[in-house]
């Protein structure tokens, strides 16, 4: 990936960005199908105009072609002779078509592609942006590895989304507009054919919406059976080993095979609403084709052909017509589309909006003394589950703390409280002498480090994922806490240096590595009280006291907080905090 | 994770091979496509007879109108028709290639993880299977009527003039060279597009994933300004891809309005007899130039509809791609899972374990090699070594998840792919996370034994201490436990995962590292148990632990996949332990409690 390998500066990037979040927080929250076309209102109309052409002049090229052979055959080989019949009009005229419909193609493709790649990005952009805005103990579970599909889902709605413009109102207003001009020049040339051609139109524009309701439901009714099917073959994955010893693989296999069938039923169902449809159509345009037919034999003075023209004209509305065989069904996974996208980031969100009064600068971090006061604080990932007694304790400069107790007791728990991201149940927690919720989140961030268990490294250059927490850093910087967690001998291993992309596709860190790496990312961010969830789980027992003695000098002006369920001893932990277990 | 051995050949030969054994289904799809051409071409002919008629200033026939209506009416009928069995095809083969998929996972067991999370599986087995339907439903019968329709269309048109068919077959060939030249480099730039989307999407999940972090790190203004270039990049790659992709289909749609341009243009002057090599003379009937008209852009549609079809292609193949590995992974059990059969009666007692030329992997790099080693009806064993040595392999392959050569037999039967199913039923075998089964703790005993009593389960619950801990709840039994064990500790989901063992009556049980993911204390007491409750099995488990388990028999020490030494535990108990302790978990600085 080499976007970012480069680029180790990052700043600019990083102000056009808040701009555009800025820009993005702006959008209703509860978006709207006609939205979508809102932000690229001008690269959408673009489209419709070329598409709009490209059609006109298909059915154009049919249609004078058809006179001009008709007019022609009328004309004979006298009239040339005469001089009467002028042919090199109608060829420039259809070159000119021919050449306009594919240009027009061509362009149309491409601007609408345009639009939706513009579309996409707007979309993902706005979507981070107020997924960003909830509170960290919502995320905490939407962001679970548990509750993967949530986000999964939510990627592939976006995706989903652009159905709307592409399939369901371009389609439409393409065929709507087409269809006004040929019933402008059928009512011009064919009066008498007016009403029944008006009717047909009609009712081929409009007879896709009688389904629409029945292809909203059908459409939530497949997403939602694709959803259990989703689960149900996620569950049965995670129990597969324990099914199969046990016997009962069978069962289960056919459980999902039946709730596959199920999906397919109602796959079936909707494909065969789209067959019905473009049935529906084709009889209206055959019946549009009758009307045509018959409408001239009333009246005897139009020139023949002229009735040849608007014929075949019809005939190339056809396909103008067959893409709205397909409108109920984009139009019911838009809305299905929209309607979780809309129930997935609108939730409330809790974060307290402050006024910028209340904004301290970071720098009042270090002039002041660091202190973290509990006084008969109660914790709780939910009030339902078992508590915690009440805790008090306070905390100073200079505290190099181990909170032990056995696992499930409530240290990770804690940690998350005191980081500020789980609500507290009673009692109070100050931090600088203030509640710590009432410190804006900015604030609260800057100044209170929190190391989770299973840290994430993004899947981004090695400078790139350190610089998440100091885009001003220098490489010298980097180098330097990555040698404080003993990351140096790895990384001059690295062909490519600090350009290295780790995560998913890059090359991967080890679970002990990682964990290192993200406590250097946590430095970098040099806060006042740093929190450390079981960080040496996994490591090699001397290398775990070495980080720890460099911690300890690291943190020396603040907080050092490390849960853990061993029993470390090591001289440079000058506080012990000892959590009970949980009353049973 | 990457598939240990990348399989021969290509996401297209896969696409490819799932299709062969229904080539005749698509041919019979293709059959109503190609029918409805005639259809077609009748309709156009009586279309341009009433047009005739009409020059004419003579009243038409009310046959050839109704002619016309019913050519129209069949044709469409026919389209319908191969449209409903395609996509029959397309749903009966995705659903073929998703139990396929499932059979492989079933007879991969706890060898899955290579091919991905189970979240990931989940995602193959749905969203990437229902991929190919684009492909199957519609490029695969294309291809066919691709090549019969312009077939009849021509023939049509020669029976009129010759020139014109002419002119189409002259431009018929260049349409497939010029798909060919354009569609290449299409499908190579479109198969990047996909790579790019999957990265767009990929690089907003892997955000979104770490938003919490993000927000800690006070960071989610430069994520935005990544995702942002992210999104760039992308608009920027597909829009490159997209030109030259729209360009192949630009090219068809310029061959078809050229060569109406073409035919009309030749008919009109020949019907004024305005040819320069046909001077004052009348080339055709103007029915006939009519018909020859209004079939040009038919002659092309087909290809166009291909060519519109072409991203299916692409989308098919990189499905393909991605579940390739697991659908042609190797493995031990056959496929057809579901004709197994149950042993009703369970043997109670002890079963004895033997083992011959043991090979797994492959002989230069063997992932497990034992030459003779038997285990008696009883024995406890402790099987050490480092990570990756092949201990976990050794407990799976009793288990009957890895393909091997030798000879395992159980209980003096035979290990192999037919008895599997039935001496599972005297094998428990447990991993590092229990797995659990979101529901009541009545729900998950009753996968062990569907018809088990309350009693039945307060004494298993009992028995691995547990029931102290139910009996407190209000629900009892019914205790609901969520994902992944949520609402049990780590300690007592491996009690709830041996309270089903014991409901089953195993009588041979294979741990793998229980207390991998246990603090000290907990798995101390849960060693405690173990060893009151699996008196008379015949216990194998990994573990690091060494200190807590001197109440088993032997040790199997691996190394690099070769057993290399068994060992009497119960002999020298004390030693043993006190030097694994020493050996392990003392180094300065940081000392054990």
């Amino acid at each position: 990936m080499p976007e970012f390998s480069k680029s180790h500066t990052q700043t600019p990037v990083a102000a056009k960005a808040s701009a555009q979040l800025s820009a993005a927080t702006t959008v209703p929250l509860q978006l709207r199908l006609f939205d979508l076309l809102r932000p690229q209102r001008w690269s959408w109309r673009l489209a419709m105009l070329l598409g709009f052409i490209t059609l006109v002049a298909t059915v154009l090229l049919l249609a004078y072609s058809g006179w001009f052979i008709s007019a022609a055959a009328v004309a004979g080989i006298a009239a040339i002779q005469a001089g009467t019949f002028n042919y090199m009009r109608p060829g420039a005229m259809i070159r000119l078509l021919a050449i306009s419909r594919t240009a027009g193609r061509y362009a149309e493709k491409l601007q609408s592609h345009y639009a939706v790649l513009q579309l996409l990005k707007t979309l993902r952009l706005n979507s981070f942006a107020a997924l960003c805005r909830k509170p960290n103990q919502q995320l905490n579970y939407l962001t679970d590895p548990n509750h993967a599909d949530q986000l999964q889902r939510l990627i592939a709605d976006i995706d989903l989304l652009d159905q709307f413009p592409l399939k369901v109102w371009l389609p439409w207003l393409w065929a709507g507009a087409t269809a006004l001009c040929y019933l402008v020049a059928a009512g011009y040339l064919l009066p008498q054919g007016l009403p029944g051609f008006t009717l047909i139109l009609l009712l081929l524009l409009f007879q896709p919406l009688w389904l629409h309701l029945y292809g909203k439901n059908m459409c939530h009714r497949l997403n939602v059976q694709a959803g259990t099917r989703r689960q149900q073959l996620l569950h049965q994955l995670q129990l597969l080993t324990t099914t199969l010893m046990l016997g009962h693989w069978s069962e289960k296999a056919k459980m999902l095979a039946d709730t596959d069938h199920k999906l397919n039923l109602l796959q079936r169902a909707l494909q065969r609403s789209v067959v019905l449809q473009q049935g529906i159509q084709q009889l209206l345009l055959l019946s549009g084709f009758l009307c045509l037919l018959w409408a001239p034999s009333q009246q005897q003075q139009l020139a023949p052909a002229l009735v040849v023209a608007l014929a075949l004209g019809w005939l190339g509305l056809s396909e103008i017509f067959t893409p709205l065989a397909q409108f109920h069904l984009a139009l019911g996974y838009s809305l299905t589309a929209q309607k979780r996208y809309n129930e997935l980031l609108s939730a409330p969100s809790a974060e307290p909006v402050r006024p910028a009064t209340s904004q301290t600068k970071p720098t009042n971090v270090s002039a002041g003394e660091v202190t973290i006061e509990l006084h008969q604080l109660q914790i709780g990932f939910i009030s339902a589950l078992p508590q915690l007694p009440p805790l008090t304790a306070s905390f100073k400069a200079g505290d190099v703390v181990l909170l032990h107790g056995p696992s499930g007791c409530g240290k990770s728990c804690l940690l998350q409280t005191l980081a500020g991201d789980l609500t507290i149940l009673g009692g109070e927690l100050l931090w600088q002498k203030q509640p710590l919720h009432q410190l804006h989140s900015n604030q609260k961030y800057q100044q209170i480090g929190y190391g989770a268990q299973r840290p994430h490294i993004f899947n981004l250059t090695v400078a790139a994922n350190l610089r998440l927490a100091c885009p001003t850093a220098s490489d010298d910087e980097l180098l330097t806490v990555l040698h404080l967690v003993e990351l140096r001998a790895w990384l001059d291993k690295q062909p490519e240096g600090l350009a290295t992309v780790l995560g998913q596709y890059g090359c991967g860190l080890s679970g002990g590595e990682s964990r290192r790496f993200a406590l250097a990312r946590l430095l970098l961010q040099k806060p006042g009280l740093l929190l450390l969830d079981e960080p040496f789980a996994g490591l090699e027992q001397e290398l775990a006291s070495r980080l720890l003695q460099r911690l300890a000098e690291f943190q020396q002006q603040g907080i050092l907080i490390i849960a853990s369920h061993q029993q470390l001893q090591h001289p440079a932990f000058n506080r012990h905090w000892q959590l009970a277990p949980l009353l049973q | 994770m990457q598939a240990q051995a990348e399989p021969a050949g290509t996401a297209t030969d896969l696409l490819n091979q799932l299709l062969r054994p229904h080539r005749a289904v698509v041919l019979l799809i293709a059959l109503p496509g190609i029918f409805s051409v005639p259809l077609l071409i009748a309709q156009m002919w009586y279309l341009a007879k009433i047009a005739a008629a009409l020059l004419a200033k003579s009243p038409f026939a009310g046959t050839d109108v109704f002619l016309l209506a019913l050519c129209w009416f069949g044709r469409t009928a026919l389209l319908l028709a191969k449209d409903d069995i395609a996509q029959h095809l397309s749903r009966k083969l995705r659903c073929q290639v998703r139990q396929h998929l499932l059979a492989q996972l079933a007879a991969l067991g706890p060898l899955r993880s290579r091919f991905g999370s189970d979240g990931a599986l989940s995602t193959l087995l749905t969203e990437q299977v229902d991929a190919l339907d684009g492909y199957i439903s519609r490029y695969a019968p294309q291809q066919i009527l691709v090549l019969a329709a312009p077939l009849f269309i021509l023939v049509a048109v020669a029976f009129h003039s010759i020139f014109a068919a002419l002119l189409l077959l002259l431009t018929a060939p260049l349409v497939p060279l010029f798909m060919v030249l354009v569609g290449r480099e299409a499908s190579k730039a479109s198969q990047q597009q996909l790579q790019l989307l999957s990265r767009m999407g990929g690089r907003l999940y892997d955000f979104l994933q770490g938003l919490p972090l993000l927000k800690r790190l006070n960071a989610t203004d430069i994520a935005a300004a990544h995702l942002e270039h992210a999104a760039g990049q992308y608009q920027q790659g597909s829009m490159k891809v997209l030109r030259l992709a729209f360009l192949s289909t630009a090219v068809l749609e310029l061959f078809s309005s050229v060569a109406i341009a073409l035919v009309a243009l030749y008919l009109g002057l020949g019907l004024l007899g305005e040819l320069p090599w046909h001077k004052a003379q009348l080339l055709l009937p103007y029915q006939s130039a009519l018909f020859i008209l209004l079939l040009c852009p038919e002659f092309y549609q087909p290809l166009r509809q291909l060519g519109t079809d072409y991203h299916a292609r692409a989308q098919a193949i990189a499905a393909c791609a991605e579940f390739r590995a697991l659908y042609q992974a190797e493995h031990n059990s056959p496929q057809k899972a579901a004709t197994q059969v149950y042993l009703v009666t369970c043997p109670v007692q002890a079963a004895e374990l033997n083992f011959h030329h043991i090979l797994v992997g492959d002989v230069s790099a063997p992932r497990l090699r034992i030459n003779e080693l038997s285990i008696k009806a009883g024995e406890q064993l402790l099987l050490s070594g480092p990570s990756g040595s092949g201990k976990s392999t050794f407990l799976q392959l009793i288990a009957g998840f890895v393909p091997f050569s030798g000879e395992v037999m159980v209980d003096g039967i035979r290990l192999n792919s037919s008895s599997i199913y039935q001496l599972r039923n005297q094998i428990g075998y447990l991993q590092q996370q229990a797995e659990l089964l979101p529901g009541t703790i009545a729900d998950n005993l009753k996968l062990a034994k569907s018809d088990a009593t309350g009693e039945e389960m307060q004494q298993v619950l009992t028995q691995v201490e547990l029931w102290d801990f139910l009996s407190r709840q209000p629900e009892g039994l019914d205790y609901r436990i969520g994902d992944f064990g949520a609402g049990l500790s780590g300690g007592q989901q491996q009690r709830l995962a041996l309270a089903r063992l014991l409901l089953q009556q195993k009588p041979i049980w294979l741990l793998d590292e229980p207390f991998a993911e246990l603090d000290e204390d907990t798995s101390l007491r849960l060693s405690a148990l173990l060893q009151r409750i699996s008196q008379g099995k015949t216990l194998l488990l990994v573990s690091h632990q060494f200190s807590q388990l001197g109440w088993l028999n032997r040790t199997l020490r691996f190394e690099q996949g070769q057993l290399v030494f068994t060992d009497d535990l119960s002999k020298n108990n004390k030693d043993n332990t006190t030097l694994a302790a020493s050996g392990q978990n003392t180094p300065p600085g940081v000392a054990d409690a």
